[in-house]
């Protein structure tokens, strides 16, 4: 009797096991690179076109082609055309099944893996801005390193979605990451802002320090003006941004910008630090750190030029004898010796100064230029055309042709712009993005809520070198960052911000994600 | 076979509950599908869910089959684009996997091909959607208003959605009329100047998607009355198609006056929360600043005032305005806080740099869009910079049409900016005194204490002070938010049933089982514990609040005669209305501290009628009633005890 009642037991949990909505099939779609079959424990996968056999694969068959992540999600290596159809069959130990799916006009996204990082919560419950998190894949995309705003960096094996380790790096955050390779080893360089503002070498694998260096002895380190400041964090020194280069070497800027009674103080270098050992191979300024502010740099694909642009949102509270605010430096990647300069001329009479936020763009060859400014103009420059004018320190460029994106508007008397934060060279083109609205800091009375977009706002261009518009693509929100990948074919940027304050204010979230782009 | 029958039975209840929550399993989720609405956009269409939902995976199917197959990982959404290309007339089915079920929509693509999107903006005010149809049709007609004299930003917007050379041409006619201030400055435009009307030609080429032509340009009406502007444009495809579109808007123009007449400021409010919501316990128009004494003596206890972010206001107030014409209208709404007696704002008041981006004149602006025939509520932000002067000053609201310079309406409200309050630093010296000197009695005597109570006493206080935690504290820290979003000051209503009447009802119980000093002490600590270990709460003013009643509870109690009779109490009618008179005192006297203590220590500066009614309610009714309530509760427990 007692095996009766087991039996029913076993029974009624069957039953609602079968009630709990699980989807018993593979899930098969299609993805840039082929189609994607998710099912637990999969063993064989056979692709058919008509009566012809596209793929065939099998668990420990060796093809390494076809990629299979944490035992349940295949990558299949297949070209597809929208409209085609196929008929894959999957079978893992217990069943088989058979599919029929037509592909669309649009790939869909795989996810690979999904790590679980710290918890986190909204800067501010009003704005909704999202902590920093900064991620790298490694040069053979095995190993992904996440670096968070909670100064953890965790490496993570990309196929089985393991956590090689986790380590608290920082009392800051953990701001930018780059792989190297050392004697066969692999090895991460990871930039902190943190009141040291160290960048580390580590073994990737282990999280062993290599070597280490100490921001904050040359830009110094700075205190929170007040309690309680949210933003603190961006006050403290900060590696804003980081390149390994082919050779090993390593090249960041140190960035520290802070407000001390009433002024605002900036204190700024570049770097080139031998990968191997952490010497500093040389630094921008090189007998002193510059007083404006360095946010971003790019620098070209074997490291012998690199381009900067200086810039402050307010007057500095120094100026520096050689160096100008609001101009642009293309330096000698090899020595750091300034190669041209251009003083970019102010967008009056709604700016005083020409400043950019991450718009600095070299072409991988490093012939061509590309900056996108905070008034909106994006500006091309061949940086072999600099030449040499009388009464000019270093030899001076021009840009071949400017473009007003984002210039102000007027809505209503208040004139609204579209910065152009964010730039990026390819092959043959360069690319802007505008991600959203602001007004010019000054042009207005009274503080105003941005009163509508600027009609280039959220605005993705695609400019040919011949300054020729290519292609557009209109966001419906904000966009974060260009990404172009290392054959100048995909590019993608990130949609908006996840509006998790809106989520913690009732679940209303904001549209995000990602967009791809073929150029 | 008992046992077996035993089983038998256990498994057909089993079962048929297996049946039931099945059943409700599958009916529930059914129930719980909701709807989406599809809007199509010119590359795709926009998903949206009346609630956020979580979204395993999605397909649209059209004529040729899948043309979206997405797979979303579960994530959570509301809306969600989807990115394709969809023709005119034709049906589009879309199914979304979620984890409520399965939702299935079907929409027809609307008519027209979406090539282009033209908007004619007078004035000029926000891009229109593209979810919109008014800029897709080939003929379009809105109105608007403008004040005579006043200059109006106004645009035309082309956009084109589809790639290759398109030629676009047309003008925008103006009656002679009305004045353009300033000309538009694209390549290609011409002003023509008739008897009649005042033309703009322009010409130019769009040869991407989403590349745009938009051309600003200004005008003003020198008199009222009504005008019509028009815009008419061609579009030439590269095979020499041609699509025409035709945009009309009726601009009713009016003075001054009577558009103050149609938007009404009709109610302003501060302090008001974040969503608008008004607070009214605190005084109306009314800051309090907290004394720099105060800040030190918080800081030095590790209490975090309120507000210290700068850069977040310091508090809201909510403006409620009125439409009453019959269209739409954009406005401006400016707000600054002046001295009483010239137009200056202090910089106290000031919003911090980074949200002005050092603009001369500090004013917070606003901008809304107030649809005919409503009332609007608009929420601005109040900063302060650092601690003002106390005193009056004047809170300076102005109504600007969007597209125009001067305001129509301006509203001036009195702010007054207080600080020390006498009677708050009483209270909350009072408070310190009779805590520390509570603290010192207790530890001094506490042997004493401890010897004259039994084991058994010291479990039954035990038991009481968890149970007025579990009546008291629990039903607040649960309910409490839920009854103050509802019934806003007054769910002191609701909370006193809990705080007050169930709470004294037991107290008053528990003396009359064991009336001896130190039985509501003991009883007090134990629910101060248990609520400080559970939901944290050992801080300053907890500690300060909690010491007062102590020391006011022992008090009423002694003074009525409980605890000093002890057993020789005399629960007769008398005795018990002179009773519920001294623990109504008692706690109006704890009430009042605990609200001063908030005042002096977080900066809420409560109005005076809300404290009256916290005493007259809280302290005075629902304690009353308690001390009735605890007599005849107590009757019972007397009994089961002897």
């Amino acid at each position: 009797m007692r095996g009766g009642l087991f039996l029913l037991i076993f029974l009624f949990a069957a039953f609602m096991s079968g009630c709990s909505g699980n989807e018993p099939g593979p899930r098969v779609y299609f993805v840039r690179d082929g189609l994607a079959v998710e099912l637990p424990g999969i063993e064989t996968v056979t692709i058919r076109s008509g009566e012809k056999t596209v793929f065939k694969w099998q668990k420990g068959g060796g093809d390494e082609a076809a990629p299979l992540f944490s035992d349940k999600n295949l990558l299949i290596p297949i070209h597809w055309r929208p409209g085609e159809s196929y008929d894959v069959e999957v079978r893992n130990k217990d069943a088989r099944f058979t599919n029929r799916v037509m592909a669309p006009l649009k790939p869909s996204p795989m996810l690979i893996q999904r790590v679980k990082l710290e918890n986190v919560i909204p800067f501010s419950i009003d704005q909704g801005t999202a902590p920093d998190t900064f991620v790298r894949f490694s040069g053979d995309n095995k190993y992904l390193a996440i670096g968070s705003f909670h100064g953890y960096l965790r490496v993570v094996e990309v196929r089985t979605g393991k956590v090689v380790y986790s380590r608290k790096i920082a009392e800051g955050m953990v701001k930018r990451i780059g792989w190297g390779e050392m004697d066969e080893r692999r090895v991460l360089y990871v930039g902190e802002q943190s009141p040291d503002g160290y960048i580390y070498c580590l073994d990737a694998m282990t999280g062993r320090e290599i070597w280490k260096y100490r921001l904050a002895d040359d830009i110094e380190t700075s205190r929170p003006e007040r309690e309680n400041d949210r933003y603190a964090i961006y006050k403290f020194p900060g590696v804003y941004q980081l390149k390994v280069l082919p050779g090993g070497d390593v090249v960041i800027v140190g960035t520290h910008g802070w407000d001390s009674e009433g002024k605002r103080l900036y204190r700024c270098l570049i770097y080139r630090f031998d990968g191997r050992t952490g010497r500093i191979k040389w630094r921008w300024p090189a007998d002193r750190t510059l007083p404006y502010g360095l946010t971003w740099f790019d620098i070209s694909d074997d490291g012998r030029k690199l381009l900067l642009l200086t810039s402050t949102w307010r007057p500095p509270e120094q100026t520096d004898s050689v160096y100008e605010n609001g101009a642009l430096y293309c330096l000698n990647g090899d020595t750091g010796a300034v190669l041209w300069e251009y003083k970019v001329p102010p967008l009056r009479p709604y700016y005083k100064r020409a400043t950019a936020w991450q718009g600095v763009a070299l072409s991988g060859d490093g012939r061509y230029a590309a900056i996108g400014l905070n008034d909106g103009r994006g500006m091309f420059f061949d940086t072999g055309r600099a030449v040499k004018v009388k009464g000019k320190r270093f030899l001076q460029n021009s840009p071949l042709w400017v473009k007003e994106l984002g210039t102000p508007v007027l809505i209503g008397d208040i004139p609204v712009s579209s910065p152009v934060s964010y730039a990026e060279a390819g092959k043959e083109e360069v690319y802007f993005v505008l991600p959203g609205t602001s007004i010019p800091s000054g042009a207005v009375k009274g503080k105003v809520r941005k009163p509508a977009p600027h009609p280039a706002a959220n605005q993705l261009y695609a400019v040919g070198f011949d300054g020729r518009l290519r292609w557009k693509w209109k966001s419906y929100g904000s966009m974060q960052g260009i990404y172009l990948s290392g054959d100048n074919r995909w590019l993608f940027t990130v949609n908006a911000l996840a509006g998790m304050a809106g989520a913690r204010r009732g679940g209303r979230t904001s549209p995000f994600g990602i967009t791809l782009f073929d150029t | 076979m008992k046992n077996g029958g035993r089983v038998f039975v256990l498994s057909i209840i089993l079962f048929i509950a297996g049946i039931g929550a099945a059943a409700w399993h599958l009916l529930s989720s059914q129930g719980d599908v909701q709807d989406a609405e599809v809007e199509f956009v010119p590359d795709g269409a926009w998903l949206t869910f009346h609630s956020p939902v979580r979204i395993m995976n999605l397909e649209v199917e059209g004529r040729e089959g899948v043309i979206v197959s997405r797979r979303i990982n579960g994530i959570r959404k509301q809306r969600l684009w989807l990115v394709f290309g969809w023709k005119a007339n034709r049906d589009y089915t879309c199914t979304v996997s979620t984890d409520e079920g399965i939702i299935v929509v079907e929409k027809s693509a609307p008519e027209g091909d979406c090539t282009a999107g033209v908007q004619l903006s007078i004035p000029f005010t926000s891009m229109a959607g593209l979810t919109s149809p008014a800029i897709f049709g080939r003929e379009g007609e809105s109105s608007s208003m403008a004040i005579e004299d006043n200059g109006l930003t106004s645009a035309l917007i082309v956009t084109t959605y589809e790639k290759g050379d398109l030629l676009i041409t047309g003008r925008v006619t103006i009656p002679a009329d009305i004045k353009v201030t300033a000309y538009p400055r694209n390549p290609g435009t011409k002003i023509v100047y008739g008897e009649r009307e005042t033309s703009i030609h322009f010409r130019t080429t769009l040869s991407v998607a989403y590349e745009r032509f938009y051309m600003p340009f200004s005008i003003e009406a020198p008199r009222k009355g009504e005008y019509r502007l028009h815009a008419g444009v061609t579009l030439r495809r590269p095979d020499g198609r041609e699509s025409f579109f035709s945009r009309t808007v009726k601009l009713k123009v009016v003075g001054r006056d009577k558009l103050g007449e149609t938007i009404r400021l009709v109610k302003a409010s501060m302090p008001v929360g974040v969503y608008g919501i008004a607070l009214r316990q605190y005084a109306a128009d009314t800051l309090y600043i907290q004394p720099r004494v105060f800040k030190k003596l918080g800081s030095f206890f590790g209490i975090e005032p309120k507000y210290i972010d700068y850069h977040h206001p310091f508090t809201y107030q909510s403006l409620v305005l009125e439409n009453t014409g019959t269209g739409s209208i954009s406005l401006l709404i400016n707000s600054a806080v002046y001295y009483k007696e010239r137009d200056v704002m202090p910089e106290a008041f000031m919003p911090p740099d980074s949200m002005t981006g050092g603009t001369r004149d500090m004013a917070v602006t606003v901008t809304a869009t107030l649809p005919p025939g409503e009332k609007t509520r608009l929420v601005m932000p109040v900063y302060l910079a650092s601690d003002p002067v106390p005193g009056e000053y004047r809170r300076v609201v102005r109504i600007i049409m969007m597209g125009s310079v001067s305001p129509f309406a301006e509203y001036e409200f009195p702010l007054y900016v207080r600080s020390m309050n006498l009677l708050a630093w009483t209270f909350t010296l009072v408070a310190v005194f009779l805590s520390l000197t509570a603290t010192l009695v207790f530890v001094i005597m506490f042997k004493r204490i401890v010897a004259g109570m039994k084991v058994r006493w010291l479990v039954i206080i035990s038991l009481y002070g968890a149970m007025t935690f579990v009546v008291s504290n629990i039903p607040l820290r649960i309910f409490g938010s839920l009854v103050s979003a509802v019934a806003g000051p007054f769910s002191i209503f609701f909370t006193g049933f809990f705080s007050a009447l169930l709470y004294w009802t037991l107290l008053v119980s528990l003396v009359r089982l064991l009336p001896r000093p130190g039985t509501v002490t003991f009883a007090t600590l134990v629910r101060y514990m248990l609520n400080g270990i559970m939901f944290g709460g050992f801080q300053l003013a907890d500690i300060l609040f909690t010491g007062t009643g102590i020391v006011a509870k022992e008090a009423a109690f002694y003074v009525s005669g409980v605890t000093r009779k002890g057993e020789g109490f005399q629960w007769s009618g008398r005795s018990l209305v002179y009773l519920a008179v001294s623990l109504s005192l008692a706690d109006a006297f704890i009430t009042v501290t605990g609200l001063y203590l908030h005042m002096v220590l977080f900066r809420l500066y409560f109005a005076d009628w809300y404290i009256y009614m916290n005493i007259i309610i809280n302290s005075l009714l629902y304690t009353s009633v308690a001390t009735f309530a605890g007599r005849r509760f107590s009757d019972r427990l007397k009994w089961e005890d002897g």
